[in-house]
Formats: C-alpha cells, sequence, structure tokens
C-alpha cells in the first residue's frame, strides 16, 4: 500500500510541478557577472611572513569576474564552452630602506593587478530546475585553462603572466521560480530565458603548471564566489 | 483696430519694463585675488580683470563701444537706478564717470585692443580680460599702499560707440590685504622616491591662507620650492629632490593678497629614498617568479591544444 502511496504522490507531484514552456525562446549560451574573495598564494614559497602579507597584509580582496559561454550541447542537461575574465587589485603603501638598512613605510603606493583569463567547460545539471518548479536547483561543474595576467607597480615594474587550470563546483538558484510569468515575459523581450544566483567553489592551480620559476597565484584554500547567471 | 492700439498701450510699458531690467548682476573675478603691499607699489604689477557684464537688453560688444574700471571705498548703493539702464550698475552710479573721480582713466588695456592706450574698443565676446596696474586700483579707491587692509569696490562698464550712456556693467570687491596669515605647524613629513610627502595644519589667527609653498633646504643651503598648493588642501608632496639627502622642510602660508606668513611652520628633515615596491620586497625575500610568462611555449601549447580540442567537441555536437 505503502509503495503505491508514494508512487501516486510522485506521480502527482511529476505532474502538477512539470513546468510547461512552450514559447520559451532558444537557447545560445549564458552570461554570468561574479565576485569573490581572493588572496593569491605568493607567500607559499616563502616560510614565515612572506612577501605579499608584508606589503598587502592578511586581508582578502574582492575579485570580480564576468564570463560568457556558447552552448554546445543541450539534451540531459547543458554543455558550454566559455570565456571569463576578471580583474584584481591589490594596493598599499611602499617601502624605502633607512640608514640601518631597515623597511619603513614609503610615502609611495605599490600594487599588484591582476586580469585572470579562463577558458572554459561547463556541465549543468539544468533538467531538475527545468523540470521541476518546487526544485529550482541546477548543479553544475566547470573545467578551465586559466591564465592570469598580471603586473606589478610602485619601485621596480614587473609584468607576467601565469598559466594554470582549476575545478568549479556550485550550484544556481533559479529565480523564474518565484515569478514564472515575470520570467516568461523577460524572454519574450529579451531572450532570456532563465536568470540563477550562483554559488561556486572552485579549487585552482595557477603556478604554470608546477614550473620551478612562477609563484603560485591560485588561491590558498577553495576559492568562493556568487554572482548572477544569465541563460539567453 | 481701437482695441488693438488700447491693448498696445496697456502692454507697451511692460514689455520696455522687461527689456531695461537686468536682474542678475555681471561678474568680475580678479588675479591675483588680492592686492598686497608690495603688489601695490611695484609700477609693474597689473592685476587682472576678468569681467563679464550684463548688457542691457538689445546691446551687444561685438557692435564696437568702450570698457572702463571704475574703482570706490564706499559700498555700493543697491537702490534703483536713476538713469533708467540697470540696477547691477549702482557701483558705477556712486562714483562720477563723467569727472573722473574714482575712475582709473587711461590705464585699461584689453589684449588686442587697436587703441593701445585709454578706453579700449569693445572685442567680441561678452568675457572682457583687462589688465589694470594693481597700484592704481588701490589709489583710485582712495587709499594708499599703507598697512591697513581695505576693501575696494570695482565697477566694469561699457559704453556702446557713440554713446555716453552706461549699457552695461559688472561688479564686485577685491581686498587690499596686508596681514598675513599665522604661520603653519607641520606634522610629518615622509620619505619617497625623489620626493618628500609633507603634511601640516594652518595656524590660528591672521589673515585667511589662500595658499601654502613648501620649502625644502638641502645641506648646502640651497632651497627647493613646491608650487601654490592651493587652501584649504594642507598636505602635499614636494618632487624634484635628490635620493639620500637630507632636507630641512618647512612650510609657509600665503593670504590671497600673496603677503607670507611672517615666519615659516617648524621644521622637520626628511630624506628622500629609493621606493621599494611589492616587487623589489619579493625578490628581496628569495621569490622565485620571474616576471613574463615562466611556462612560456609549453603553456601557450596547453591553451592552443584545448581550445582545438574543445572546437572538435563543438562540431561533433
Amino acid at each position: 500500500v505503502s509503495a503505491r502511496l508514494l508512487a501516486a504522490v510522485l506521480l502527482v507531484a511529476t505532474a502538477t510541478g512539470a513546468r510547461a514552456e512552450p514559447d520559451a525562446s532558444p537557447r545560445w549560451g549564458s552570461f554570468e557577472l561574479g565576485v569573490g574573495p581572493y588572496r593569491p598564494n605568493i607567500d607559499s614559497e616563502f616560510s614565515g611572513t612572506g612577501a605579499y602579507e608584508r606589503v598587502f597584509g592578511t586581508g582578502q580582496r574582492w575579485m570580480f569576474r564576468a564570463g560568457v559561454g556558447k552552448s554546445v550541447y543541450t539534451g540531459y542537461g547543458d554543455v558550454e564552452v566559455g570565456l571569463r575574465t576578471g580583474y584584481l587589485r591589490a594596493n598599499a603603501g611602499a617601502f624605502f630602506k633607512d640608514a640601518t638598512g631597515t623597511l619603513q613605510h614609503s610615502a609611495d603606493r605599490t600594487s599588484l593587478n591582476i586580469i585572470p583569463t579562463s577558458l572554459t567547460l561547463t556541465y549543468y545539471f539544468d533538467v531538475l530546475a527545468e523540470r521541476f518548479r518546487w526544485l529550482p536547483i541546477t548543479p553544475y561543474g566547470r573545467f578551465a585553462f586559466e591564465r592570469y595576467n598580471w603586473w606589478v607597480s610602485g619601485g621596480t615594474s614587473k609584468i607576467g603572466a601565469t598559466n594554470g587550470w582549476s575545478f568549479t563546483g556550485g550550484a544556481a538558484l533559479l529565480l523564474d521560480a518565484i515569478d514564472p510569468d515575470s520570467a516568461r515575459g523577460l524572454d519574450n523581450e529579451t531572450g532570456i530565458n532563465h536568470t540563477y544566483l550562483f554559488f561556486d567553489v572552485t579549487k585552482a592551480q595557477i603556478d604554470d603548471f608546477g614550473s620551478s620559476t612562477s609563484w603560485n597565484l591560485a588561491e590558498k584554500g577553495a576559492q568562493y564566489a556568487f554572482g548572477l547567471l544569465m541563460v539567453f | 483696430m481701437r482695441r488693438a492700439i488700447l491693448l498696445l498701450a496697456l502692454i507697451a510699458p511692460a514689455l520696455a519694463r522687461a527689456q531695461a531690467t537686468v536682474t542678475t548682476p555681471g561678474s568680475i573675478t580678479f588675479n591675483p585675488l588680492a592686492v598686497g603691499a608690495s603688489t601695490c607699489t611695484d609700477a609693474g604689477a597689473n592685476l587682472s580683470l576678468t569681467a563679464t557684464p550684463i548688457f542691457v537688453s538689445g546691446v551687444s560688444p561685438a557692435n564696437g563701444g568702450v570698457y572702463r574700471v571704475l574703482a570706490s571705498n564706499t559700498t555700493p548703493s543697491t537702490s534703483t537706478s536713476t538713469t533708467g539702464t540697470t540696477s547691477s550698475l549702482s557701483l558705477c552710479q556712486t562714483t562720477n564717470s563723467t569727472t573722473g573721480v574714482n575712475i582709473i582713466t587711461n590705464q585699461v588695456l584689453i589684449p588686442g585692443s587697436t587703441t593701445g592706450t585709454g578706453d579700449v574698443v569693445a572685442q567680441s565676446g561678452a568675457t572682457q580680460i583687462i589688465q589694470v596696474n594693481a597700484g592704481d586700483v588701490v589709489r583710485a579707491a582712495g587709499f594708499t599702499c599703507d598697512t591697513t587692509d581695505h576693501t575696494i569696490y570695482v565697477c566694469v562698464e561699457f559704453l556702446p560707440t557713440g554713446t555716453a550712456t552706461v549699457q552695461g556693467s559688472a561688479t564686485s570687491t577685491i581686498m587690499y590685504s596686508v596681514t598675513p596669515p599665522a604661520a603653519p605647524t607641520l606634522n610629518s613629513v615622509m620619505t619617497a622616491d625623489g620626493a618628500l610627502q609633507v603634511s601640516w595644519s594652518p595656524g590660528s589667527g591672521g589673515a585667511s591662507p589662500a595658499y601654502y609653498v613648501i620649502v625644502a633646504t638641502d645641506p648646502s643651503g640651497a632651497q627647493r620650492f613646491s608650487g601654490h598648493i592651493i587652501a584649504p588642501t594642507t598636505s602635499a608632496r614636494i618632487s624634484g629632490l635628490t635620493n639620500g639627502v637630507t632636507y630641512k622642510v618647512t612650510v609657509f602660508a600665503y593670504s590671497a593678497s600673496d603677503t607670507p606668513s611672517v615666519n615659516a611652520s617648524n621644521e622637520i628633515d626628511g630624506t628622500p629614498a629609493v621606493t621599494l615596491g611589492f616587487w623589489d620586497v619579493y625578490k628581496a625575500e628569495g621569490g622565485k617568479d620571474q616576471g613574463g610568462c615562466a611556462s612560456g611555449p609549453a603553456g601557450l601549447g596547453a591553451l592552443l591544444l584545448t581550445a582545438a580540442g574543445l572546437a572538435r567537441l563543438r562540431r561533433r555536437s
């Protein structure tokens, strides 16, 4: 009896919760804007207080990122290839050596600027969110080749780029479920099929694939980010 | 027809009033902002007036005319003009523009003037830059270059060619100021690369500081001055210094009439030095990155292979 009851409940839930979107526009890809705390693990090559902490302190800074993806497979979920970029600037007082050779704070400033660029392959498991209004969650995973372009100013200037890779896992909350009619109207007017809030966790290695002459620009632990994802 | 004439008669005075009334006064800005004792006694010291008069409706300076500059020690009347021109002419009306009393005559020069001296032909454009001798302004107002501060009322008036009636004017005031500002208090001098970053507080009493000048004196006594640091800014950098040389730093405050504080601020030593930025600190601590792209062709190759793989995947899909 309980098995029959469970089957009946599931059938009803599926029937009533299924989302019919006969007029949804075709899916081309997605666009996202995100932000997350970031602190490059440059000091991993030093014991004790490293250069980054000595100059920029221990606090984390916010890295802003934007990305665009093109759907290459749409069926049981969605696969996208994409490009992402962003910006981070760490800025602090520079130093000088006093008569005793001790570092003292200078009136000049020094900064580390990073523009990360990524070539991404992302899988969105949006089957549940597409099918069930009461489960508006889309898990996703992403692999990316990373190239962090950077430059240092103040004192000796330096410019460079550090390559690496990253894995990301995240979940996106489908906002359409809050107001389906408005979401459908937005699709009709702008072509934006869905709007999500996302949160993800990234594990990266940005050290020129283990090069002995490269610093490590990856976050020390996992890097968190959140933002807005629009599927169009 | 009668009704039309009657209507015209009714509205004509109103129209005439609207044309003759100018409610917005013109403006004059001065450079320097005030006249000091040394400027007053310097026969070659000019006071530059940038005047934007208000003209009676229908009058244009582009049609020619003359500008005159008048100065007075009397607060201008705010009463309505008796000559029916404009209320903004009130200062000019307190002086006698025909007898020469309190009038700066034959001192006005406008760049580009074809007459060279005396009253000048109006240039095109409503704004005129007029150079007058600073001491003449003080004397025309009835003052001498003494040790007392005075307020001088200045009027620029425009007379179209062929008429003795003022048809445009601008008014303002300028101070004859000999009171110096108080000496500032120097708070800190920070090292920078070939420079020193200086911060100070204004002194109390005296005239309001209009600007400050930083003075850095090297051991040989040679001095380097900053530019004018306009108040209320109280921190600035003095550049062009030599790293490793210790300078004695002071700050002077100046009033709008360029009168300096009697004394300099207190003195603080500062020594410019080479700046060590993040990269310098990183390398000094033994950092291994070399800059550029450390993975070089290998990293670029990996990216290209990935791009090719993704393109192939897309073709299959």
